[in-house]
């Protein structure tokens, strides 16, 4: 199948399921909100849909790639938002996007890594360490390292969390971009408003599996 | 090829990195390396052994306690590097972005040289301050240059150590406590063999017993290979 299958992920944390068989499909360039309570599943569902984490059950393809087999050919296709920012705080925000940049092996990556500073509106502050940043200006540098890859699968984790309204404008128009370009997209948020403004479909995670799956329109 | 080797090196460039901007805490393991010589060398001195005995016999019996003085110092600051190199990886989970990227023997291969690079300038100035602190004035080139052999195994055989508990420690909470706990026992034999390889060459004499030199190169590339094979998996949850 061209684009994501996720079939029966099964996950269990300190000996309790997490994940109940959660089955997800999405094609290329579609987007779906994942909908969820607190400790529903979707940091997990999110964390093995990056391949970061070995589902103890169940099968998971991107384009035909399994995420277990080659999982390094898997990850190069997602990029990942997760709750916690995945930078290195000591650095500056142009450190942090230069490294990230240089170990995927992007071509011009100075380039590249100006022009995500700029629409992330961190350039003003692109030499001071990330640990100073607001939690706001944090989020948006660990969005950059999203996009700064051109993934063709985006999982973001609550990616609206911290930003301010000018911020969450610019966020929906980046992703409405990202589509456009090709990339399909799964988010994860509890906001209802959110997820209708960012997503075609909505999948809601209960008890660890996928209960529900609707439009959007 | 090129890409895995460049990529080796920006992980490198990364990891030495982040230990120098905590370099706070390695001044506090050399300042527990600095106390612990300084106090041995309190009660033990200024005459480390018995005059009566003849200056061979001296020179081995200070070399020992010297050797055995270094290495423990040695220990607890390698255990202080592991510790701020997974930190800067747990902290704000940068390791989960590399990890979309570089494969986890790359990741491994990167942190274990510059975990050894960082323990042997560690090593470097805690030979000098046992060297000034014991009074030991006798050592030859070719002895330095035994002692650099002796610490750049033992560097690397700790790095391999320190790589694989520090992933596994920052993986789970209250790691810290596994770190110290895990490691230091896992050190035992590479501490054995290299304070057993170092104490005759502090003394300026041949290693007598060849074991403890396989046991220390063998227990670097053992290590090695098996963290290497595990990295991945300790990372993968």
């Amino acid at each position: 199948m061209n684009g994501l299958s996720a079939e029966r992920l099964e996950k269990r944390r300190g000996g309790l399921p997490v994940l109940r068989g959660a089955t997800l499909q999405l094609e290329r360039g579609a987007s779906l909100s994942l909908i969820g309570a607190n400790g529903s599943g979707k940091t997990t569902l999110l964390e093995l849909l990056a391949g970061l984490s070995r589902p103890n059950g169940g099968s998971i393809f991107w384009n035909g790639v399994d995420a277990r087999k080659r999982p390094m050919n898997y990850r190069r296709c997602v990029g990942y938002a997760a709750h916690e920012p995945l930078i290195y705080p000591e650095w500056s925000g142009r450190q942090n996007l230069l490294f990230f940049a240089r170990l995927r092996g992007i071509d011009n990556p100075r380039l590249q890594v100006e022009q995500e500073l700029n629409e992330a509106g961190l350039a003003p502050f692109a030499e001071t360490p990330a640990r100073f940043y607001s939690r706001g200006m944090t989020q948006r540098l660990a969005l950059a390292r999203v996009f700064l890859r051109r993934s063709e699968l985006l999982l973001l984790d609550e990616p609206f969390a911290g930003l301010d309204e000018e911020s969450r404008r610019r966020l929906l128009d980046r992703l409405h971009r990202e589509r456009e370009r090709g990339a399909a997209l799964i988010l994860a948020t509890h906001d209802a408003e959110i997820s209708r403004q960012a997503c075609e479909r909505e999948a809601r995670l209960l008890e660890g599996a996928v209960v529900l799956s609707g439009g959007n329109e | 090829m090129k890409h895995t080797f460049a990529q080796f090196s920006r992980l490198f460039y990364k990891d030495l990195s982040l230990q120098w901007r905590s370099r706070g805490a390695m001044a506090v393991a050399l300042l527990f390396s600095l106390t612990a010589v300084m106090l041995f060398a309190l009660v033990y001195g200024p005459f480390f052994s018995p005059p009566e005995l003849p200056m061979e016999a001296r020179r081995r019996e200070l070399a020992k306690l010297a050797s055995s003085v270094y290495w423990t110092a040695a220990a607890f600051a390698g255990v202080v590097a592991v510790y701020r190199s997974a930190e800067a990886d747990r902290e704000a989970g940068g390791i989960k972005a590399v990890r979309m990227d570089a494969d986890g023997s790359v990741i491994y291969a990167a942190r274990v040289c510059a975990l050894s690079v960082m323990l042997c300038l560690t090593q470097l100035a805690l030979g000098l301050l046992t060297a000034a602190f014991f009074d030991i004035a006798w050592l030859t080139l070719g002895d330095v240059l035994r002692l650099i052999g002796v610490g750049a195994a033992a560097a690397v055989g700790l790095g391999a150590v320190g790589a694989l508990m520090g992933a596994m420690a920052a993986s789970m909470r209250g790691g810290e406590g596994l770190l110290s706990a895990g490691m230091l026992p896992l050190q035992l034999p590479l501490l054995m063999a290299a304070s057993k390889c170092a104490a005759p060459i502090w003394a300026s004499e041949p290693i007598p017993e060849k074991m403890w030199i396989a046991l220390l190169a063998s227990y670097a590339l053992i290590m090695s290979a098996v963290g290497l094979l595990l990295f991945e998996l300790v990372l993968e949850d």
